[in-house]
């Protein structure tokens, strides 16, 4: 993702979608089309509006599309989305139903597409290009990739990597919910693979296997520094603390299972953002 | 949202998966007709109406003989709290022959994003202890939802599960209708534990368990009244998260499930706890505000307020706007100690109208730490602790 990335977003005349392509275009993303069924034809600040994701693709070589429909739709739009070849989905929406998005997992099975989300701020490569609503105050660019389960505390975690002179490559935030996208573990050979980013941020919360499975992937050998924060530590069992995916399940994705599985790879974990900065800036 | 135990069996008869005889009742008034549909000579069984496992252990299951008994178990599990909850009503049922109990669940599992079903011939525990005591008795099953469940892999899972031969094809039909009401009612889990094999070699579900998807509410008009019956549903409508966290002093106000988390990982750092958890990402207007606040200052545990917030989506200034504006519907200040932190989208507005109204409002954590150790520690001085 780069400020040369073409990207379109599907929603852009809603309330949300107008609000944050204006903001996205502020960043320097290089947006070149709007998708709104019945309202192709239109433009939005310029920006031409078609009607499917497929028409944009064709008339403007989109390589990546944000996705700001609203919940009862957003699957549809992530299926639209896939059918025309968009490389890179983010899908800001939040409370798409769980049996929309196995219906989704089950059509990207053997596409080579990354969708990221949903539920998710989307992805940020400071001041190039954002393709969702993370608040740019809180990034700069930098030598940390960061990838997050939650949008506000990576805000949280950010903000003060950045107040400490710790940029950020590339944020990427895989979002809440129990069914999504790219996971952590898809996320770190990339991370790994790209010159720019020099150490790695993991943004965790209790439920699902996600650290779980980052750790063993570190173990295996990895070439760069990982910090991790995990949310949750005081949390009641049993709890479902607002993400879907933050249900401890049988027994794995506890703050203790993940904490000890990313220690145990050789990850520094901590417990509070300020924290992350001293333990980023002795490993750099 | 979860269901109650009652309300997931209704379901189940109407997908034709065998449940135990049974009526619900507020109190001991309609006892007589409960056991004249029981039956004498199978009554009965009475049962807490709670959402939380474990009943049997915390009290609130009781196995009765008489009318009389029944009243007073009724009365007991009402006076009792089951980890933590009281009963309104209670479920009375007929008592079954157990000649073994079996477990069966479909849930959606993540690392493969499939419906997956467990299987078990070692039920009436809870998962997790089967899973420790006997892990090698449960069978997984994953489901791919184009196909279905396939009755002759189903049948093959189930033999070597331990399911007993002549039960094999009762308990595909199960599994069936299961995967039917998991399919149809969008549920995240539903779940038999124990299936009863009587010893007239009849499958019952004893207990049922069914969770639906929240986000998939909208499309299912049937839970509408369900949902009204609870808070943190109600809530859920209005755009907040809440869940309550059982004991502690503090109400969290944030943004963002993770940022909830924190804080209230803070809030423990910081040598208190909070009471409940309340994420407001989608409630962001006035009546969710309203609601909010209404319940932060009526819920009595509450003692601190602590409102935490980093705006991506969110504005600051409309969130000060709106908790003054909130505030008002309640009275001319909010009523318990409250700080603020807001931090991010128009971080600085925010910050400035709430310190005009005279609130302890800041944007940095560290700030915020101070300013609530401060605050506890002035409070636990005012009532001599």
């Amino acid at each position: 993702m780069n400020k040369k990335t073409r990207v379109a977003v599907a929603g852009i005349t809603g309330r949300q979608g107008s609000f944050h392509t204006r903001l996205m275009l502020e960043e320097g993303t290089n947006i070149v089309a709007g998708v709104v069924p019945s309202k192709g034809g239109q433009d939005f600040d310029g920006i031409p509006i078609y009607n499917t994701m497929l028409e944009a693709r064709l008339m403007q070589e989109v390589e990546a599309c944000a996705i700001f429909v609203p919940a009862a739709k957003a699957a549809q739009s992530i299926l639209d989305a896939i059918d025309a070849g968009i490389g890179v989905i983010s899908a800001i929406t939040d409370g798409i139903p769980i049996h929309d998005m196995l219906k989704v997992k089950q059509r990207l099975k053997g596409e080579n597409i990354s969708l990221i989300g949903p539920n998710t701020p989307g992805l940020i490569t400071p001041k190039q290009a954002k393709l969702g609503i993370m608040p740019s105050v809180a990034y700069k660019p930098g030598c940390v990739g960061v990838m997050s389960r939650s949008g506000s505390l990576s805000y949280e975690v950010c903000h003060e990597l950045s107040k400490a002179g710790l940029g950020q490559t590339t944020v990427v935030g895989v979002g809440g919910d129990m069914i999504r996208g790219v996971n952590f573990a898809d996320l770190l050979p990339l991370f790994e693979m790209d010159p720019e980013t020099k150490a790695i941020m993991i943004v965790g919360e209790i439920g699902g296997v996600d650290e779980e499975r980052a750790a063993t992937i570190i173990k295996k050998g990895y070439s760069k520094p990982v910090v991790a924060i995990i949310a949750g530590m005081s949390a009641p069992a049993g709890k479902a603390m607002g993400h879907s995916s933050a249900i401890i399940f049988e027994g794995k994705g506890t703050f203790k299972s993940k904490v000890t599985a990313l220690q145990d790879a050789g990850v520094k974990v901590v417990h509070y953002p300020k924290d992350a900065v001293r333990a980023l800036l002795s490993l750099l | 949202m979860d269901l109650l135990e009652h309300q997931a069996k209704e379901i189940f008869t109407r997908y034709g998966i065998p449940v135990p005889k049974g009526v619900v009742l507020y109190n001991e008034s309609g006892l007589t007709d409960a056991l004249a549909i029981i039956g004498v000579d199978k009554f009965g069984v009475v049962k807490a109406q709670v959402l939380t496992g474990g009943r049997g252990k915390a009290g609130g299951i009781a196995v009765v003989d008489s009318i009389q008994q029944a009243g007073r178990a009724i009365s007991t599990i009402q006076n009792t709290k089951i980890r933590g909850l009281i009963a309104e009503k209670v479920l009375i049922e007929e008592r079954l022959d157990i000649k073994q109990e079996y477990f069966l669940s479909i849930t959606i599992d993540p690392d493969t994003s499939l419906p997956t079903l467990l299987i078990s011939s070692k039920g009436g525990m809870d998962i997790e202890e089967i899973a420790n005591e006997s892990p090698a008795s449960i069978f997984k099953y994953p489901i791919d939802p184009p196909k279905g469940v396939i009755s002759s892999e189903v049948i093959e899972l189930a033999e070597s599960a331990g399911v007993h031969h002549a039960l094999l094809g009762s308990v595909e039909e199960i599994i069936y209708n299961l995967y039917q009401v998991f399919c149809e009612k969008e549920a995240t889990l539903i779940e038999i534990n124990p299936l009863v094999v009587s010893k007239d070699d009849k499958l019952i579900a004893a207990d049922a368990r069914l969770s639906i998807d929240n986000n998939a509410l909208f499309r299912h008009p049937e839970f509408d009244q369900l949902k009204n019956e609870r808070r943190e549903m109600l809530l859920r409508d209005k755009g907040i998260d809440y869940i309550d966290l059982g004991d502690g002093e503090v109400g969290l106000l944030c943004v963002g499930a993770g940022m909830t988390m924190l804080t209230m990982d803070l809030v423990a750092q910081w040598g208190s706890k909070a009471k409940c958890f309340m994420d407001i990402s989608h409630g962001v207007n006035l009546e969710g505000f309203s609601a909010a606040l209404r319940l932060l200052s009526s819920e009595q545990n509450i003692k601190y307020v602590l409102v935490n917030m980093f705006g991506g989506l969110t504005r600051m200034d409309e969130i000060a706007k709106y908790m003054l504006q909130a505030i008002e519907t309640i009275g001319d200040r909010f009523p318990k100690p409250m700080i603020l932190r807001l931090q991010g989208t128009n971080a600085r507005d925010g910050v400035s109208i709430m310190q005009q109204a005279g609130y302890e409002v800041c944007t940095e954590l560290e700030e915020l730490m101070t300013i609530f150790k401060g605050m506890t520690q002035r409070q636990n001085e005012y009532f001599g602790e």
